[in-house]
């Protein structure tokens, strides 16, 4: 049997639950982007338009674009800067390899009641900033952007820590040696071995990163409820759980295929950058 | 051979996922063919048994140990019958011992039954002193007080109150068990003088006796108990994972147990783990809200009867096996709510009597809510929030699968129209108004444009009732609150709980927060916020005031302000809020509003709609939804008071005026502490209806922008915030909401 075949044959399962599970569901969004939402009338792009004009929308995007230029950029310097901390210990490496991933294994609702705990009115933080003679806030229902984000940091710099570090792995030790016997200081060796090294490491980041944004949902659905008081974790994800309760799923539709197409737009970027800086390397 | 092991894997792997996504359609037509022509015809069917003309009152419905039908009653003229049930005839029974046996002992009788000893037994008042006693018809023909001891213990326990057993069955040597009010069963020695036995159980009424055993509910109602009364020690016990109601009635016949109540005749036998429902409480009269389970009788051959009881009397029906019944029925409707809807149980079982290839099946999201929250305040026992039942609806509908009638109440109505979910019922309704059958005033609320999209089945009556200057003043929050400001000496109302109230207010006096466009205004919110805080602290409301709990006919009450009816009476607070679902709900708050010489008033004209129901555009059976919507709407179903709202039907809400229950009292009561009212007067009761003329305004059921408002409201109330705050952050919400 040729290869070529061999793998499609190993691909197979997994793809055809891609087609049942992703590809079919998207292209059903997609065709019900361009009906209304019951009777599968024809509307063209109105609901499009519709979805353009809408405030909310306006609103979920900027406070979501917001959120992934704020969130990724901090993720990925103190993920990076935890692996190359932990890479470069001898002893105990492990250790905080899995006490960095713990966060993950935390369920959602378990994290929100700590949350609860240290941000509430009466809570851990606002007893400390007392004590230092500075006034509190309500944080959950007037501040919860820093803490959406500090959510976001909290739970997901393990994952990228785990990324980097088998980025890492891939750099022989070799080069290190040579820069030492040259000289290098530990600064000049992460500049011009490590950073170079890591290049191809970073598109994938990036991209998990980005789309682990979209699952901050649960932690801001369950800070703020549908319709957050402090409107800057208003998320699309709040829009179109909303939007799906009014069964306004013609707008849900279109404005998951806008999305898509924008965050496959910011992909194929990155994977063209990629590719340049990859071959530069 | 690597090789040949992945692709094999590979194959299977395939072949499992494609058999999982495989349509079954082919399989499920040919075992659906099968099973009609195995299963095509025979199921249990229900049948009136019209009592003789002469029996005003039934007394109890028997099978002897000979097994011959036996029925006792009191006659139009009070007096004692018994007739016997023969090749579907009634014959009186003339050589009846017990009528001569009445004849030197005269009694009134409340019940006959069989004793596992083959005995006649009578419970029964005595003369003169009315009480509880139990007599045996001995073989001589005389009836002999057994004397149960117990029973005038309780007299002397409770200052001579009277009351009743729940259920008595006498065992194979005679002992005596009894079950009470106060879920107790009892075993007393055979001569009545000593307790042999007590233990507690979930449900009062399900108790039966077989031979020297007594079958009774544990205290958990999760299994039936078989205790071995003469050894006494507990047999077996059979676990039953349903939930029965409080007039479950248990029976075993030898070898098979029963359990009969509103959701139908299950069986269990012996041995066996798995209950067996032959009978669904919804497709007979058992799921009737109106009528109550009285008794249960195993017949003879293979069926049932039972004893229902309502405000006319006690009626027999009986269950058989018709083998040449239709098992599937000719056409099915699905109707789906939120919450349960005693009108809608009522209509579907009196139509599927009246249609009897006709299945409707009721799917209640929220079955068997023991506590009831009012607005605003969220049950924290629910797992499951009224967003994620409404998404489940939706991906229904998405799909074209929902049910075939919508009760729409906690649904985003208005889009739901603007979508196109819901079909226009302007030929049902259109005719009724132009013939003045319902209520115009109610009615105009839901047409739209030319369309009738959705209608209330039943509403509900929010009223102040107590002083004369408060009541008057409730037209609006701004004149409450002055009136508060400039009567200070009593409290308005009860204490409560800033949200509870919030909400109430909210609601009541909701088109008063709208401008022109229909829309929240920022100033006339403010507005709104300062005159309830005024208010809240008239009445001393915090944040920390418990909600009332009150055990009541709907389980354990959240959050009303039922407590105020007595302080009204007691004069401690001015005014009382209450939302009354009948004409018999008025008759406390009249009597405590008499205390003032005061007066009672709806409030602000609104009402709340309650089961408001609407037709699935897609679904396949329109036409059968139309009429069963029609037969919702009509005098017959709409004249029974269920305690769920006030008909919508003129003809049956005139019914409810003229009818005057002139025995009936009722009484609310705080420890010692007791309000005693008789039905409302005629005069009141068109007062009523006065009001109900006058009624223009539904509750707003939008619950997402309720509770954007209660909660800045209650963290304003609370001192968190400033008002400003307040309304700017509900703005805030409401625009992105409404901005969707």
């Amino acid at each position: 049997m040729k290869k070529s075949n061999q793998a499609w044959l190993f691909l197979a399962p997994s793809f055809i639950g891609l087609i049942f599970f992703v590809f079919l569901p998207f292209g059903d969004a997609i065709r019900r982007s361009f009906t209304t939402a019951m009777g599968g009338k024809f509307v063209g792009l109105s609901n499009y338009e519709t979805v353009v004009n809408n405030q909310a929308f306006k609103m979920a995007l900027a406070n979501t674009v917001k959120f992934i230029i704020i969130c990724v950029p901090l993720l990925l310097l103190f993920s990076l800067m935890l692996s190359v901390m932990i890479s470069s210990l001898k002893k105990l490496g492990g250790l905080f390899k899995t006490s960095f991933l713990i966060p993950l294994a935390i369920p959602v609702s378990s994290v929100f009641f700590l949350w609860k705990v240290v941000f509430h009115q009466n809570g851990l933080l606002n007893i400390l900033l007392s004590r230092v003679g500075v006034e509190g806030f309500d944080w959950m229902s007037t501040r919860a952007f820093p803490i959406l984000v500090f959510s976001y940091l909290w739970k997901n710099v393990g994952y990228d820590m785990v990324l980097w570090l088998a980025g890492l792995d891939t750099i022989s030790l070799n080069l290190y040696e040579a820069a030492s016997v040259d000289g290098a200081n530990a600064w000049k060796k992460f500049r011009y071995i490590t950073l170079p090294g890591l290049l191809p490491t970073v598109y994938i980041v990036t991209v998990l990163s980005i789309l682990n944004t979209f699952k901050v949902f649960r932690e801001a659905y369950l800070i703020a409820g549908s319709y957050p008081r402090d409107d800057s974790i208003y998320m699309l994800q709040h829009l179109f759980n909303n939007w799906f309760t009014k069964l306004d799923i013609q707008k849900m539709c279109a404005a998951a295929v806008i999305v898509a197409l924008v965050i496959t737009g910011i992909i194929l970027l990155l994977q063209r950058l990629d590719r340049r800086f990859g071959e530069d390397i | 051979m690597k090789k040949v092991i992945s692709i094999s894997m590979v194959f299977v792997l395939l072949i499992m996922v494609m058999a999982g996504c495989s349509s079954n359609k082919t399989d499920e037509k040919s075992e659906d063919e099968a099973s009609n022509s195995k299963l095509a015809k025979g199921r249990y069917v229900e049948e009136n048994i019209e009592v003789p003309s002469d029996i005003n009152h039934i007394l109890s419905f028997l099978v002897s140990p000979k097994g011959i039908t036996e029925l006792y009653g009191y006659g139009n003229n009070g007096n004692y019958q018994k007739y016997l049930y023969i090749d579907k005839e009634w014959v009186e029974d003339e050589s009846d011992q017990l009528k001569k046996a009445l004849s030197s002992t005269p009694l009134q009788i409340d019940r006959v039954l069989y004793g596992e000893d083959n005995n006649l037994y009578v419970l029964a008042d005595k003369f003169p002193t009315y009480r509880n006693a139990l007599y045996r018809l001995s073989d001589s023909g005389e009836l002999e007080d057994v004397g149960v001891v117990r029973f005038e213990d309780f007299y002397a326990e409770w200052n001579n109150l009277p009351y009743r057993p729940n259920s008595i069955e006498i065992l194979k040597n005679g002992m005596i068990a009894v079950t009470y009010n106060w879920r107790a069963v009892e075993i007393y020695s055979s001569d009545g003088q000593s307790t042999v036995g007590e233990f507690a159980s979930g449900y009062p009424s399900a108790m039966t006796a077989c031979g020297s055993y007594l079958f009774y509910s544990n205290e958990n109602n999760s299994e039936i108990l078989k205790l071995d009364v003469e050894k006494n020690e507990e047999q077996a016990s059979i676990p039953f994972e349903f939930e029965i109601s409080d007039k479950g009635i248990i029976e075993y016949d030898g070898s098979t147990a029963y359990i009969c109540d509103v959701t139908g005749i299950h069986l269990n036998k012996d041995g066996g783990s798995i209950w067996e429902t032959i009978v669904d409480g919804s497709q007979s009269s058992l799921g009737m809200p109106s009528q109550e389970l009285n008794d249960f009788i195993l017949g003879t051959e293979d069926d049932y009867y039972y004893i229902l009881q309502d405000t006319e009397g006690r009626f027999i029906k009986h269950i058989y096996f018709d083998e040449n019944a239709s098992i599937l029925p000719v056409a099915e409707l699905s109707i789906f709510s939120i919450e349960d809807s005693k009108t809608i149980r009522q209509a579907i079982s009196i139509f599927q009597q009246s249609h009897p290839g006709i299945k409707i099946s009721f799917r209640v999201a929220n079955p068997n809510r023991k506590r009831v929250y009012t607005y605003g305040i969220k049950d924290p026992e629910a797992t499951v929030t009224l967003q994620d039942q409404i998404n489940a609806l939706n991906t229904e509908l998405l799909s074209n699968k929902g049910a075939d009638i919508l009760v729409l109440d906690g649904l985003p109505v208005d889009s739901y129209i603007e979508k196109g979910v819901l079909e226009d019922m302007g030929d049902i309704f259109k005719p009724m108004i132009k013939n003045e059958e319902i209520l115009s005033n109610i009615t105009d609320d839901y047409i739209n444009g030319e369309k009738i999209y959705t209608m209330p089945v039943r509403f509900r009556l929010p009223i102040i009732y107590g002083k004369s200057e408060a009541v008057n003043a409730a037209n609006s929050l701004e004149e409450l609150a002055n009136y508060t400001e400039s009567n200070k000496v009593l409290p308005l109302l009860n204490p409560s709980n800033y949200r509870a109230m919030t909400a109430w207010f909210l609601l009541l006096y909701y088109n008063q927060i709208l401008n022109d466009a229909n829309k929240v205004d920022q100033a006339l919110l403010l507005d709104f916020l300062r005159n309830t805080d005024i208010i809240a602290r008239n009445i001393e409301a915090s944040d920390d005031a418990p909600i009332n709990i009150m055990g009541s006919a709907k389980g354990a009450i959240m959050g009303y302000w039922i407590d105020g009816i007595i302080h009204v009476h007691k004069k401690l607070i001015q005014a009382n809020i209450e939302e009354l679902d009948g004409i018999m709900d008025f008759a406390t708050p009249i009597e405590a509003a008499k205390k003032w010489n005061g007066s009672f008033a709806v409030i602000n004209n609104t009402y709340r709609a309650n089961t408001l129901i609407g037709i699935n555009s897609v679904s396949n059976n329109k036409e059968l939804a139309r009429e069963f919507i029609q037969f919702l709407f009509a005098e017959e179903i709409q004249s029974e008071a269920l305690l769920d709202g006030f008909p919508i039907n003129k003809l049956a809400l005139e019914g409810w005026i003229e009818r005057d229950e002139i025995n009936s009292a009722f009484s609310v009561g705080d420890g010692d502490y007791q309000i005693m009212a008789t039905y409302p007067s005629l005069h009141a009761r068109v007062l009523i209806y006065e009001e109900i003329k006058v009624l223009e305004r539904p509750m707003e059921n939008d619950s997402t922008l309720i509770d954007m408002i209660l909660d800045e409201a209650e963290r304003y109330l609370r001192g968190d915030i400033s008002v400003q705050q307040a309304v700017d952050n509900t703005m805030s919400s409401i625009n992105t909401y409404l901005s969707e």
